[in-house]
């Protein structure tokens, strides 16, 4: 009996584990590629190494982009729709609810944060904000030579989750999100999705 | 082994038990003799403590060799590391809950094992969401350690286990409350109901004080975020006083009787706490209140709403077949309620105005408050409870420290201030200190008689 029990907690808290790490990957598997325009915002040395405290374009919209008339509070869940740009993508439009859009669009699902006093701009977060990296990469990241842009490739699934999938420095992959693997490309590969 | 320490009590207590006619005088020494000379077997309890050290060490170990190598490990390793010790610690846990040749030895380490999968386990949950750069809500993370936690002390029937999970739901609702919500998170209560379960019908009282201070401390939360507003303090207050009064119900109740005798002190002490505020003359202004969105009309319908179910239960607690509170008390304190019940309405109706008030206010406070240590002190010594009487004197020091320095600070010369302040107290002190000793004294020499 003690053993079933046993045995119960532990296939429960093995799944628990395995599903975090399945819902990411889903997410990185099935999502669409975007590109994001980024900085770094002071990188930190967690017990684990350091990690890319990242802040986007997209964190902070006008108010005016908001396409429907229900009043925003903190906390809420919004639905940003994202277009395609040259190279980077950007917010066109803000939602309460999940909206339909064209193939050249994206929506990613977002959560406020914060607003300025005059309301003229909320600020969201997409759960894509923070970035481990090995131990002593940071700095290289958040001071890049002065011609140097550091850029995000994300990956949008089509319920809105967000993860990021690659780091780019100059449109060129410095590291990719693998499911066992995070490939530090020695030669990049150009890619800029 | 000799149990020294289980000898002298004996030897001090028989003699009561004799007396109240529990045990017969020819048997008490039949009783000492048994107990002398019967050899208990080794508790183990520096092995365990050095286990548990074993635990935490370990626990350490591992998270210090990730921050050591995290870089240099590729995610393979890192998941067969992270899910490798959590299932063998499991199955640690299994080996000895199976083989229990060293009973008591055995059932310990197999709930050392279970601990310790319980810390990897959470542990895991941070170094996955790492590994695969999970940025989610974090308060979540902690709520499904806490879960797991409470499954297992379901299952296992293992006190470390849920006083785990007792901890991690109250960092949550801190997390929630503070970083999030920045008002009552009422989610923690419906999780806390299920702390309730194992304390009481498994008899964990460790676990049962661990949750009540986790609740209470919950409870705190919604004072330090409206303490600018009366009116939420006094409701606060009439709720205490409500599980308090419940607790005296409950009392009388061979299933409940366990919790409402530990219920009530809490209670007690969070009611006793809540008073103590309002007899502060606190610089409450409109637009603090404001910020949290306290409405005046919610204000009288809690409040109102508070008090009937104070006045139900004081007709349910005079209706138990066996008194708790004796006829004098009883009026005495109805007394003191309505008087209290008074005193939140004029506040109520001063509403915005309190700034002009608020030294009236906090002077009627004053008067309720001390008589109202008066009444705990007399309670408490009639039902023989010492914590009663000892919250009381504790309540009554405080205050008269917080008066003292309310009143004096501004108009004594600094040094003179600390000198008869410290005059004050030193002989204040020993005054309630030798009345507080006499009342407890007094009560265990009728407990003999």
């Amino acid at each position: 009996m003690i053993g079933k029990r046993l045995l119960f907690i532990v296939v429960l808290q093995t799944l628990i584990l395995f599903a975090m790490i399945g819902i990411k990957q889903w997410t990185l598997n099935t999502g669409k590629p975007i590109l994001l325009e980024t900085q770094v915002i002071d990188p930190q040395s967690l017990f684990s190494g350091d990690y890319l405290n990242l802040r986007y374009a997209i964190n902070a919209i006008p108010s005016k982009k908001l396409a429907d008339d229900e009043p925003v509070n903190t906390h809420d869940i919004l639905y940003v729709v994202l277009k395609k740009g040259d190279p980077y993508w950007e917010a066109v439009a803000l939602y309460h609810k999940k909206p339909e859009i064209a193939d050249d669009e994206v929506v990613i699902k977002g959560e406020v944060t914060n607003r300025t006093f005059d309301k003229d701009t909320f600020y969201l977060k997409y759960g894509i904000e923070n970035y481990f990296i090995p131990e002593g990469e940071g700095k290289k990241l958040e001071l890049p030579n002065s011609n140097d842009k550091l850029s995000i490739g994300v990956v949008v699934d089509r319920f809105g989750n967000a993860g990021i999938r690659a780091v780019l420095v100059n449109g060129k992959e410095r590291y990719v999100e693998t499911l066992f693997g995070r490939g530090q490309s020695p030669t990049p590969t150009g890619n800029n999705t | 082994m000799k149990d020294e320490t289980f000898i002298q009590r004996l030897k001090k207590e028989l003699p009561i038990w004799t007396h109240k006619g529990w045990v017969k005088k020819e048997n008490q020494q039949h009783i000492l003799n048994y107990v002398t000379h019967k050899t208990v077997p080794e508790t183990n309890t520096l092995t365990f403590t050095f286990a548990w050290m074993g635990v935490i060490l370990l626990s350490a170990g591992i998270i210090t060799f990730f921050a050591a190598n995290w870089g240099g490990i590729n995610k393979i390793t890192k998941l067969s590391i992270l899910f490798g010790s959590l299932w063998l610690a499991y199955g640690l846990s299994y080996f000895f809950f199976h083989k229990r040749k060293f009973l008591e030895f055995d059932l310990k380490a197999a709930h050392l094992f279970l601990f310790l999968g319980l810390i990897l386990f959470g542990a895991n949950i941070w170094l996955i969401a790492q590994i695969y750069h999970i940025d989610a809500h974090y308060p979540n993370g902690v709520l499904i350690w806490s879960l797991a936690a409470l499954v297992t002390a379901y299952l296992m029937r293992s006190p470390p286990a849920l006083i785990t999970s007792i901890l991690l739901a109250t960092l949550w609702t801190a997390m929630e409350t503070f970083d999030f919500l920045r008002s009552v998170h009422w989610s923690f209560l419906a999780l806390w109901i299920l702390f309730l379960y194992p304390c009481i019908q498994w008899q964990w009282r460790i676990s049962l004080h661990i949750a009540l201070l986790s609740l209470l401390l919950w409870s705190f939360f919604i004072i330090g975020l409206y303490v600018v507003d009366l009116f939420v303090v006094q409701v606060y207050f009439l709720g205490a006083l409500s599980v308090f009064l419940l607790g005296r119900i409950l009392i009388n109740y061979p299933l409940t009787h366990l919790i409402a005798s530990t219920v009530q002190r809490y209670s007690a002490f969070a009611a006793t706490f809540a008073l103590f505020i309002p007899t502060f003359p606190l610089n409450i202004t409109k637009e603090r209140g404001l910020f949290f969105d306290i409405v005046p009309s919610a204000g009288y319908l809690n409040t109102l709403m508070a008090i009937l179910l104070c006045v139900g239960l004081m007709i349910w607690l005079r209706k138990q077949p066996k008194p708790s509170f004796n006829r004098i008390a009883f009026i005495l304190g109805l007394g003191l309620f309505c008087f209290l019940c008074l005193l939140m309405f004029i506040n109520l109706i001063l509403g915005s105005h309190i700034e002009n008030h608020k030294g009236m206010i906090a002077l009627g406070y004053n008067l309720i408050f001390f008589t109202g240590l008066g009444w705990i002190i007399y309670i408490g010594y009639h039902s023989h409870e010492r914590f009663l009487i000892n919250l009381g004197f504790v309540f009554f020091a405080l205050a008269i420290l917080a008066r003292y320095f309310d009143t004096f600070w501004t108009l004594f010369n600094r040094s003179f201030f600390f000198i008869t302040g410290g005059l004050l107290f030193t002989v204040g002190s020993y005054y309630f200190e030798k009345h507080r000793r006499k009342l407890t004294e007094s009560i265990e020499e009728e407990d003999i008689k």
